[in-house]
Protein backbone atom coordinates (compact mmCIF):
# COMPACT_ATOMS: atom_id res chain seq x y z
CA UNK A 1 0.00 0.00 0.00
CA UNK A 2 1.62 3.39 -1.78
CA UNK A 3 2.05 6.32 1.32
CA UNK A 4 -1.54 8.20 -0.63
CA UNK A 5 -3.04 5.00 -0.84
CA UNK A 6 -2.76 5.14 3.11
CA UNK A 7 -4.21 8.88 3.26
CA UNK A 8 -7.30 7.36 0.88
CA UNK A 9 -8.12 4.82 3.60
CA UNK A 10 -7.05 7.71 6.13
CA UNK A 11 -9.76 9.65 4.95
CA UNK A 12 -12.60 7.40 4.59
CA UNK A 13 -12.17 6.68 8.27
CA UNK A 14 -11.78 10.82 9.34
CA UNK A 15 -8.11 10.12 10.54
CA UNK A 16 -6.63 12.87 8.20
CA UNK A 17 -5.26 15.86 8.94
CA UNK A 18 -6.18 19.01 6.86
CA UNK A 19 -2.82 18.95 5.02
CA UNK A 20 -2.90 15.23 4.01
CA UNK A 21 -6.57 16.14 2.49
CA UNK A 22 -5.35 18.90 0.40
CA UNK A 23 -2.64 16.69 -0.49
CA UNK A 24 -5.17 13.82 -1.21
CA UNK A 25 -8.00 16.01 -3.26
CA UNK A 26 -5.64 18.14 -5.70
CA UNK A 27 -4.00 14.74 -6.40
CA UNK A 28 -7.39 13.03 -7.43
CA UNK A 29 -8.68 16.21 -8.53
CA UNK A 30 -5.72 16.86 -10.92
CA UNK A 31 -6.05 12.82 -13.17
CA UNK A 32 -7.74 12.50 -16.36
CA UNK A 33 -9.00 9.05 -14.88
CA UNK A 34 -12.67 9.34 -13.71
CA UNK A 35 -13.70 8.08 -10.54
CA UNK A 36 -16.11 9.36 -7.80
CA UNK A 37 -13.51 10.36 -5.57
CA UNK A 38 -12.44 12.92 -8.95
CA UNK A 39 -16.30 14.09 -9.04
CA UNK A 40 -16.48 14.48 -5.46
CA UNK A 41 -12.99 16.57 -4.78
CA UNK A 42 -13.67 18.48 -7.87
CA UNK A 43 -17.20 19.65 -6.60
CA UNK A 44 -15.46 19.97 -3.24
CA UNK A 45 -12.72 22.37 -4.83
CA UNK A 46 -14.76 24.28 -6.96
CA UNK A 47 -17.35 24.86 -4.41
CA UNK A 48 -14.40 26.87 -2.22
CA UNK A 49 -14.02 28.84 -4.79
CA UNK A 50 -12.97 32.73 -3.25
CA UNK A 51 -12.95 35.89 -5.07
CA UNK A 52 -10.06 37.08 -5.57
CA UNK A 53 -8.51 39.83 -3.52
CA UNK A 54 -11.65 39.14 -0.94
CA UNK A 55 -9.32 39.86 2.01
CA UNK A 56 -7.92 43.38 0.88
CA UNK A 57 -11.59 44.30 -0.27
CA UNK A 58 -12.79 43.47 3.38
CA UNK A 59 -10.11 45.23 5.04
CA UNK A 60 -10.64 48.81 2.86
CA UNK A 61 -14.23 48.01 3.87
CA UNK A 62 -13.46 48.34 7.43
CA UNK A 63 -11.01 51.15 6.91
CA UNK A 64 -13.16 52.79 5.53
CA UNK A 65 -15.97 52.29 8.16
CA UNK A 66 -13.27 53.66 10.34
CA UNK A 67 -12.49 56.59 8.89
CA UNK A 68 -16.42 57.41 8.44
CA UNK A 69 -17.41 57.14 11.91
CA UNK A 70 -14.23 59.35 12.36
CA UNK A 71 -16.09 61.80 10.21
CA UNK A 72 -18.59 61.99 12.16
CA UNK A 73 -17.32 62.11 15.41
CA UNK A 74 -15.46 64.80 14.41
CA UNK A 75 -18.58 66.65 13.40
CA UNK A 76 -20.17 65.71 16.68
CA UNK A 77 -17.34 67.53 18.00
CA UNK A 78 -17.75 70.29 15.99
CA UNK A 79 -21.65 70.65 16.26
CA UNK A 80 -20.53 70.41 20.33
CA UNK A 81 -17.82 73.08 20.20
CA UNK A 82 -19.88 75.66 18.44
CA UNK A 83 -23.08 74.67 21.03
CA UNK A 84 -20.12 75.46 24.06
CA UNK A 85 -19.04 78.97 22.49
CA UNK A 86 -22.50 80.07 22.00
CA UNK A 87 -23.28 79.13 25.94
CA UNK A 88 -20.64 80.54 26.91
CA UNK A 89 -20.70 84.04 24.87
CA UNK A 90 -24.78 83.92 25.81
CA UNK A 91 -23.39 83.41 29.76
CA UNK A 92 -21.02 86.26 29.24
CA UNK A 93 -23.46 88.57 27.98
CA UNK A 94 -26.51 87.60 30.55
CA UNK A 95 -24.24 87.71 33.70
CA UNK A 96 -22.96 91.77 32.29
CA UNK A 97 -26.17 92.75 31.53
CA UNK A 98 -27.59 91.40 34.59
CA UNK A 99 -24.78 93.34 36.45
CA UNK A 100 -25.82 96.39 34.57
CA UNK A 101 -29.48 96.11 35.67
CA UNK A 102 -28.40 95.26 39.61
CA UNK A 103 -26.16 98.78 38.87
CA UNK A 104 -29.20 100.49 37.97
CA UNK A 105 -31.10 99.26 40.39
CA UNK A 106 -28.98 100.38 43.16
CA UNK A 107 -28.68 103.60 41.83
CA UNK A 108 -33.00 103.84 41.85
CA UNK A 109 -32.33 102.78 45.43
CA UNK A 110 -30.23 105.43 46.41
CA UNK A 111 -31.93 107.86 44.65
CA UNK A 112 -35.56 106.83 46.48
CA UNK A 113 -34.07 106.97 49.29
CA UNK A 114 -32.82 110.46 49.07
CA UNK A 115 -36.03 111.37 47.71
CA UNK A 116 -37.46 110.25 50.93
CA UNK A 117 -35.40 111.78 53.03
CA UNK A 118 -36.34 115.26 50.68
CA UNK A 119 -40.01 114.49 51.75
CA UNK A 120 -39.23 113.65 55.31
CA UNK A 121 -37.53 117.17 55.92
CA UNK A 122 -40.36 118.25 53.89
CA UNK A 123 -43.22 117.15 56.49
CA UNK A 124 -44.66 119.26 59.11
CA UNK A 125 -43.97 118.42 62.73
CA UNK A 126 -46.17 115.56 63.81
CA UNK A 127 -48.33 115.87 66.83
CA UNK A 128 -47.29 114.44 70.30
CA UNK A 129 -48.59 111.22 71.18
CA UNK A 130 -49.65 111.64 74.54
CA UNK A 131 -52.53 114.13 73.62
CA UNK A 132 -55.89 112.77 74.43
CA UNK A 133 -58.46 113.93 72.56
CA UNK A 134 -62.04 113.93 74.48
CA UNK A 135 -64.37 115.77 71.66
CA UNK A 136 -63.53 117.01 68.09
CA UNK A 137 -66.52 118.72 65.56
CA UNK A 138 -66.87 121.47 63.37
CA UNK A 139 -66.39 123.66 66.23
CA UNK A 140 -65.36 122.70 69.25
CA UNK A 141 -61.65 120.06 69.92
CA UNK A 142 -61.27 118.62 73.30
CA UNK A 143 -58.08 117.95 74.03
CA UNK A 144 -55.82 117.13 77.31
CA UNK A 145 -52.42 117.58 77.09
CA UNK B 1 -6.05 45.43 19.15
CA UNK B 2 -4.75 47.75 16.01
CA UNK B 3 -6.23 46.98 12.32
CA UNK B 4 -2.89 45.79 10.80
CA UNK B 5 -3.48 42.84 13.63
CA UNK B 6 -7.06 43.02 12.81
CA UNK B 7 -6.00 42.25 9.40
CA UNK B 8 -3.40 39.62 10.07
CA UNK B 9 -5.37 37.76 12.57
CA UNK B 10 -9.19 38.34 12.03
CA UNK B 11 -9.40 38.92 8.23
CA UNK B 12 -7.97 35.59 7.14
CA UNK B 13 -11.19 33.64 8.45
CA UNK B 14 -13.08 35.66 5.97
CA UNK B 15 -11.49 32.52 3.48
CA UNK B 16 -12.68 29.93 5.44
CA UNK B 17 -16.56 31.66 6.02
CA UNK B 18 -17.21 32.54 2.66
CA UNK B 19 -18.12 29.17 1.37
CA UNK B 20 -20.11 28.59 4.18
CA UNK B 21 -21.90 32.06 4.01
CA UNK B 22 -22.44 31.44 0.32
CA UNK B 23 -24.06 28.18 0.55
CA UNK B 24 -26.71 30.52 2.67
CA UNK B 25 -26.82 33.38 0.19
CA UNK B 26 -26.58 32.16 -3.25
CA UNK B 27 -24.96 35.12 -3.81
CA UNK B 28 -21.78 36.51 -4.63
CA UNK B 29 -22.66 40.22 -3.75
CA UNK B 30 -24.52 39.29 -1.14
CA UNK B 31 -21.81 36.99 0.38
CA UNK B 32 -19.42 39.65 0.26
CA UNK B 33 -21.91 42.27 1.92
CA UNK B 34 -22.96 39.71 4.59
CA UNK B 35 -18.76 39.01 5.34
CA UNK B 36 -17.98 42.86 5.71
CA UNK B 37 -20.87 43.01 7.97
CA UNK B 38 -19.83 39.97 10.14
CA UNK B 39 -16.27 41.36 10.00
CA UNK B 40 -17.48 45.29 10.99
CA UNK B 41 -19.26 43.48 13.94
CA UNK B 42 -16.27 41.34 14.63
CA UNK B 43 -13.98 45.04 14.71
CA UNK B 44 -16.76 46.65 17.20
CA UNK B 45 -16.19 43.61 19.53
CA UNK B 46 -12.15 43.54 19.15
CA UNK B 47 -11.51 44.42 22.89
CA UNK B 48 -13.67 41.14 23.86
CA UNK B 49 -12.15 39.42 21.26
CA UNK B 50 -8.32 40.24 22.83
CA UNK B 51 -9.34 39.11 25.99
CA UNK B 52 -10.76 35.85 24.62
CA UNK B 53 -8.14 32.91 25.22
CA UNK B 54 -9.52 31.00 22.21
CA UNK B 55 -10.36 33.65 19.26
CA UNK B 56 -11.07 31.15 17.14
CA UNK B 57 -14.00 29.93 18.84
CA UNK B 58 -14.96 33.47 19.52
CA UNK B 59 -14.88 34.09 15.68
CA UNK B 60 -16.38 31.07 14.29
CA UNK B 61 -19.54 31.26 17.10
CA UNK B 62 -20.21 34.58 15.88
CA UNK B 63 -20.08 33.72 12.17
CA UNK B 64 -22.66 30.75 13.40
CA UNK B 65 -24.97 33.09 15.36
CA UNK B 66 -24.84 35.06 12.54
CA UNK B 67 -25.51 32.57 9.74
CA UNK B 68 -28.37 31.87 11.42
CA UNK B 69 -29.64 35.24 11.72
CA UNK B 70 -28.88 35.49 7.36
CA UNK B 71 -31.02 31.55 7.43
CA UNK B 72 -34.08 33.38 9.42
CA UNK B 73 -33.89 36.71 7.16
CA UNK B 74 -33.06 34.89 4.02
CA UNK B 75 -36.16 34.93 1.51
CA UNK B 76 -37.47 31.42 0.79
CA UNK B 77 -35.60 30.77 -2.82
CA UNK B 78 -37.31 28.78 -5.37
CA UNK B 79 -35.29 25.48 -5.81
CA UNK B 80 -35.42 26.76 -9.93
CA UNK B 81 -33.92 30.04 -9.20
CA UNK B 82 -30.88 28.89 -7.59
CA UNK B 83 -30.63 25.93 -9.74
CA UNK B 84 -30.53 28.24 -12.53
CA UNK B 85 -28.06 31.09 -10.59
CA UNK B 86 -25.41 27.84 -10.27
CA UNK B 87 -25.94 26.63 -13.69
CA UNK B 88 -25.16 30.38 -15.34
CA UNK B 89 -22.75 31.16 -12.60
CA UNK B 90 -20.23 27.30 -13.79
CA UNK B 91 -21.16 28.22 -17.40
CA UNK B 92 -19.60 31.78 -17.20
CA UNK B 93 -16.28 29.74 -14.77
CA UNK B 94 -15.95 27.88 -19.09
CA UNK B 95 -17.02 24.49 -16.96
CA UNK B 96 -18.22 22.53 -19.67
CA UNK B 97 -21.79 20.28 -19.51
CA UNK B 98 -20.64 17.10 -18.71
CA UNK B 99 -18.96 18.38 -15.33
CA UNK B 100 -21.31 20.62 -14.43
CA UNK B 101 -23.77 17.51 -14.14
CA UNK B 102 -21.44 15.68 -12.13
CA UNK B 103 -21.20 18.69 -9.89
CA UNK B 104 -24.88 18.33 -9.59
CA UNK B 105 -25.37 15.10 -8.80
CA UNK B 106 -22.41 14.98 -6.62
CA UNK B 107 -24.39 18.42 -4.68
CA UNK B 108 -27.59 16.14 -4.65
CA UNK B 109 -26.28 13.52 -3.27
CA UNK B 110 -24.48 15.46 -0.04
CA UNK B 111 -28.04 18.03 -0.37
CA UNK B 112 -29.47 13.99 0.39
CA UNK B 113 -27.71 12.95 3.25
CA UNK B 114 -28.60 13.55 6.93
CA UNK B 115 -28.33 16.82 7.93
CA UNK B 116 -25.78 16.04 11.14
CA UNK B 117 -23.68 14.51 7.97
CA UNK B 118 -24.19 17.30 5.34
CA UNK B 119 -23.35 19.70 7.72
CA UNK B 120 -19.98 18.17 8.68
CA UNK B 121 -18.80 16.71 5.44
CA UNK B 122 -19.36 20.47 4.17
CA UNK B 123 -17.81 22.34 7.06
CA UNK B 124 -14.86 20.13 6.69
CA UNK B 125 -14.72 19.08 2.79
CA UNK B 126 -15.59 22.18 1.57
CA UNK B 127 -14.76 25.13 4.30
CA UNK B 128 -11.70 23.16 5.36
CA UNK B 129 -12.68 23.92 9.28
CA UNK B 130 -10.85 22.23 11.58
CA UNK B 131 -12.20 19.56 13.93
CA UNK B 132 -11.69 22.06 17.13
CA UNK B 133 -13.63 24.74 14.75
CA UNK B 134 -16.64 22.37 13.60
CA UNK B 135 -16.79 21.61 17.48
CA UNK B 136 -17.46 24.84 18.29
CA UNK B 137 -20.17 25.17 15.75
CA UNK B 138 -21.86 22.08 15.61
CA UNK B 139 -21.31 21.00 19.39
CA UNK B 140 -19.87 17.64 18.84
CA UNK B 141 -17.30 16.23 20.30
CA UNK B 142 -14.09 15.38 18.29
CA UNK B 143 -14.19 11.85 18.70
CA UNK B 144 -17.94 11.93 17.63
CA UNK B 145 -17.41 14.11 14.40
CA UNK B 146 -14.65 11.63 13.04
CA UNK B 147 -17.17 9.29 13.02
CA UNK B 148 -19.59 11.10 11.85
CA UNK B 149 -17.25 12.13 8.95
CA UNK B 150 -16.47 8.51 8.40
CA UNK B 151 -19.82 7.53 7.18
CA UNK B 152 -20.50 10.87 5.44
CA UNK B 153 -17.97 10.64 3.50
CA UNK B 154 -18.36 7.01 2.59
CA UNK B 155 -22.05 7.39 2.48
CA UNK B 156 -21.06 9.88 -0.25
CA UNK B 157 -18.67 8.08 -2.24
CA UNK B 158 -20.98 5.19 -2.73
CA UNK B 159 -24.10 7.31 -3.83
CA UNK B 160 -21.61 8.89 -6.41
CA UNK B 161 -20.87 5.39 -7.45
CA UNK B 162 -24.47 4.28 -7.88
CA UNK B 163 -24.89 6.62 -10.35
CA UNK B 164 -22.17 6.63 -12.72
CA UNK B 165 -21.20 2.77 -12.14
CA UNK B 166 -17.42 3.24 -11.90
CA UNK B 167 -16.62 -0.14 -12.69
CA UNK B 168 -14.26 -1.50 -9.78
CA UNK B 169 -14.99 1.23 -6.82
CA UNK B 170 -11.74 2.67 -5.82
CA UNK B 171 -9.99 0.98 -8.05
CA UNK B 172 -8.86 3.70 -10.36
CA UNK B 173 -8.75 6.24 -7.24
CA UNK B 174 -5.68 3.54 -6.21
CA UNK B 175 -4.18 3.43 -9.54
CA UNK B 176 -4.07 7.00 -9.79
CA UNK B 177 -2.42 7.14 -6.46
Amino acid sequence: MTHQENILDKYYRGETSLEEEKELKAAVSESKTKSAEKDIFSFYQHEVKVPEGLEDDLFTGIEKQLVKKKSIRMQLYSVISAAAVVLIVLSVFLDVRNKKQTKLEDQFFVMEQALFQVSESLQPEPEPDDMLVLWVDDDVEIIIN
Amino acid sequence: MTTEEFKNTVIPYSVKLYPMLFRILRNEEETRDALQELMLRLWNRKDELVKCTNQSAYIITMARNYSFDLLKKKKPQAIDEKHEYMILNMEADGTDSDTIERYEKVKQVIKDLPEKYRTVIELRDIDGFTFDEIKEITGYEVANLRVILSRARQKVKEEVEKIYDYDTSGKYTRQIL
